[in-house]
């Protein structure tokens, strides 16, 4: 009932800019019949003699229609153009069949066919002008004088005759205009009805977006400190050889926990990004089976503490690359690979994948001997903030996004993410992904079989070669917990010079130039006071400074490492900051410019 | 509440803009209903008497043998049917001449006197349609203009002897056929009773198709 109230309010412009189209469509199809009536008027000219009167008169009627559309289109004269034009069809076609009865029946053709107008109105005046017509020629026929044939004698004063003719007529025209007015009724009505929905929907979307703005400042928020302790923790253990090992659990048990809040919050910010459509995805040629080399090294150390066997395998062949985002492609695994490890007390957790180079598909499959799922979890297992039950999340932690996350990224990349499972006997998820094959790079055979055998936690990045000299490295950063962590990070191989926002680390830019003494690298945070990041960078490129920049952000957004890469950085890492990582980065950027030389870790070993 | 509809806005049409439409609307509205209504008129128009035309009164005398004319029916009478295939007036009448037909026939003779000759029989309509009528072939009109006809579709009411009985249309005008005006059902009957004279119904002049009709005309 709210509606009708709003229907009868809407002004007449709103009216007419609802029924517009309604219009133009009856306008179309009058098009066509009147159309249809005039190949019949002159079908029937053909075979009765009438075509001077099928010329003249459906000519008329056809001008009478086209011309009131192209002078004054949607309007209600061309809509009563129409009705009169249709009804002078129906005389000539009456009259091109000598009176014949069943002629009369196109009136009522007629009359339906206005319905689509939705428009009352134009039913009358093709109705009035048929009755005038009947009136006319009628009163004309009585006139011996005028010598006009049209009705038998007799007839037309016969009032009996005279109430069903015209009260037919009358009849029809109201029932067609009654429908016709509650069709326009209900049209004006569902416009209402969408217009609230629209408005209704934008709220929504617009309170959805607010709430993804506030998700992602909020994860940022979080991050900024998580980060802190997560690195100070990790200071506090490396530097700590003589702590108690109360105080090394506790110490032990923080980090953890950081580590898990850091989880949390960056599945919750990927399920915001992916269900706000701010998730981008960035492909690259890469090695399947490096990528999966290293995933499952990753894993290993984790596996290998539980106790839990992890066998990787690709058999087969596989393309040498393929066009992919490592970093989603990645996530996906590490996730499904965490939760077999997770959800696996004893027996094992395979990892296989293979390629079906007809359908060009990569599959990735991870199987476990864990806990399985029964079929009402397996219903809820993508959907989000749902984790088997109550007594799983306690028994085993996490929020229950990682899963959802996966298949989202999964249909993301295109393709699919499956499940199978059974109780106490394990699940096996099924990763597919349609792959683009970069162009010269060919199917080679995949020999990935036992990595799991190299037994053993994975040590960090440290560079392989020691650098020539240490590195000069600027780090422009305004939380002082940070400052001290990315020292922390970058002392075995670097010399730390501290700025407190972008202004200052101009400026110490600018003395290094002048001193000879530039630096390797420069790590930025994109959101300091005064001259944040993005400025800081700018400027210095613009003054010709090509000393490599590596953004650091705690925003997650889709587009940060887009815009920090536009705004002139070099690399870009996000929040909390991995000391391998850092060093790999960092390392890489300054023996580009010829400083360090950056290694994996077995030779970095030997090398030390 | 903010209502745009969907596509482009209606576009706005001025008062003289709608003014000259409505005017040009009702100039062609005059002209169809005057064509329609001139075409009642032509309808009612009787057909143009020829030039020249020699009236033949009632009782002039036929002689059959001259015209091919067959025998008369059981009652003396024979009904001479005028028409031409592709006059529309005289198709029009066709139905009501195969009611008179099986009405009085073999009691009246019909004969279908058509103006065609000789090989044109399988085109013709009202042959294909009524193969059980009698034929008079007239192609040049010597039999419509011994009996008084100029036009079709017309009737002549023969007596035994040949005499011209009754002449006349089979309603008042075109495309008529109101029962209370059907002429030639109306003379048989009353020739049947054997009355004639005053009993017979007086007949409006002759309309329809002119002997011989131009192609695809009722005029």
């Amino acid at each position: 009932m709210m509606h009708e109230q709003a229907v009868r309010e809407l002004t007449p412009e709103q009216v007419d800019a609802v029924l517009a189209p309604i219009y133009a469509r009856g306008d179309r199809l009058m098009t066509l019949f009147i159309g249809f009536h005039a190949l019949l008027a002159l079908a029937l000219a053909s075979q009765y003699g009438t075509l001077s009167l099928a010329l003249v008169l459906g000519g008329s009627a056809v001008l009478m229609f086209n011309l009131s559309r192209w002078l004054a289109p949607g309007t209600l004269l061309t809509r009563c153009a129409a009705g009169v034009a249709l009804q002078m069809f129906v005389a000539l076609h009456i009259h091109q069949m000598h009176g014949l009865y069943e002629m009369h029946f196109w009136f009522f053709t007629a009359s339906t066919m206005l319905i689509f107008y939705q428009d009352w109105r134009c039913m009358w005046p093709g109705t009035i002008a048929i009755i005038a017509h009947h009136i006319v020629a009628g009163h004309l026929q009585q006139d011996d004088r005028l010598n006009v044939g049209f009705l038998e004698e007799g007839i037309f004063f016969d009032a009996y005759r005279q109430f069903w003719h015209y009260g037919i007529a009358i009849f029809e025209a109201g029932v067609c205009g009654y429908w016709a007015s509650q069709l326009r009724t209900q049209t004006l009505r569902n416009a209402v009805r969408e217009e609230a929905l629209r408005q209704a929907r934008n709220q929504a979307e617009d309170a959805n977006r607010a709430k993804g703005e506030f998700l992602a400042n909020i994860s940022h928020e979080l991050r900024t400190p998580l980060g802190a302790v997560i690195g100070l923790t990790s200071i506090l253990l490396e530097d700590g050889a003589d702590l108690v090992d109360r105080r090394r659990e506790d110490l032990e048990t923080i980090q953890r926990n950081g580590e898990h809040l850091i989880a949390v919050v960056n599945d919750l910010l990927d399920l915001t990004k992916i269900d706000h459509g701010m998730f981008t995805i960035e492909p690259m040629d890469v090695s399947p089976l490096q990528l999966m080399a290293d995933v499952q090294a990753l894993m290993r150390a984790k596996a290998w503490a539980k106790g839990i066997e992890l066998r990787a395998s690709a058999a087969g062949s596989f393309p040498e690359a393929i066009r992919m985002d490592p970093t989603r492609l990645r996530q996906i695994l590490l996730n499904l690979l965490g939760n077999a490890v997770k959800f696996t007390e004893d027996g094992y957790v395979e990892f296989k994948a293979s390629y079906d180079p007809v359908r060009r598909t990569l599959s990735f499959i991870v199987a476990d001997t864990g806990i399985g799922m029964t079929p009402e979890q397996l219903d809820q297992v993508f959907q989000p903030f749902i984790q088997g039950d109550g007594s799983m999340a306690r028994r085993f932690g996490g929020t229950g996004l990682g899963l959802a996350v996966s298949r989202r990224l999964a249909e993301l990349l295109g393709g699919t993410l499956a499940v199978r499972s059974e109780p106490r006997r394990g699940s096996t998820f099924t990763l597919s992904l349609p792959v683009e094959i970069p162009p010269g790079k060919p199917i080679i055979f995949g020999v990935l079989d036992g990595l799991a055998a190299r037994d053993g936690e994975p040590s960090p990045f440290v560079p392989a070669v020691p650098p020539q000299r240490r590195l000069r490295v600027l780090v422009a950063e305004d939380v002082p917990e940070n400052q001290r962590i990315l020292g922390h990070f970058l002392r075995p191989v670097a010399e730390i010079h501290l700025a407190n926002d972008g202004a200052e680390a101009l400026e110490a830019l600018a003395r290094a130039r002048i001193s000879g003494e530039e630096f390797d690298v420069v790590l930025m945070d994109m959101c300091m006071p005064n001259v944040d990041g993005f400025e800081a960078v700018r400027r210095m490129r613009a003054e010709g400074d090509a000393t490599p920049v590596i953004a650091l952000t705690a925003f997650a957004m889709a587009d940060e490492r887009t815009r920090c890469l536009a705004a002139g950085c070099d690399d870009y890492l996000s929040k909390p900051i991995k000391s391998d990582l850092l060093l790999k980065t960092v390392c890489e950027l300054a023996g580009a410019r010829g400083g360090a030389v950056a290694g994996p870790i077995g030779a970095a070993k030997g090398a030390s | 509440m903010r209502i745009t509809g969907e596509g482009a806005p209606p576009r706005r049409v001025g008062p003289s803009r709608l003014a000259l439409v409505l005017g040009l609307d009702g100039l062609l509205f005059a002209v169809g209903a005057c064509a329609l209504i001139g075409a009642g008129r032509d309808d009612a128009t009787p057909a143009r008497r020829p030039d020249g035309f020699r009236p033949i009164p009632l009782g002039t005398r036929v002689d059959r043998a001259e015209f091919g004319l067959p025998g008369p029916g059981e009652s003396g009478l024979t009904l001479l049917h005028f028409s031409q295939d592709r006059c529309m007036c005289s198709r029009f009448d066709e139905g009501h001449v195969r009611a008179l037909f099986l009405r009085w026939s073999p009691r009246v003779r019909f004969v279908a006197v058509l103006p065609i000759g000789p090989g044109r029989d399988g085109r013709d309509l009202f042959l294909r349609n009524h193969p059980d009528f009698a034929l008079c072939r007239d192609p040049e009109g010597r039999l419509a203009r011994a009996v008084g006809v100029y036009s079709t579709p017309m009737a002549v009411i023969l007596g035994a002897d040949g005499e011209i009985l009754w002449r006349g249309n089979y309603n008042t005008a075109r495309y008529r056929e109101a029962p209370a005006t059907q002429f030639a059902r109306q003379a048989l009957e009353a020739l049947a009773e054997g009355k004639g004279g005053a009993a017979l119904a007086a007949v409006p002049a002759p309309y329809g198709c002119e002997l011989p009709a131009p192609s695809g005309t009722s005029r």
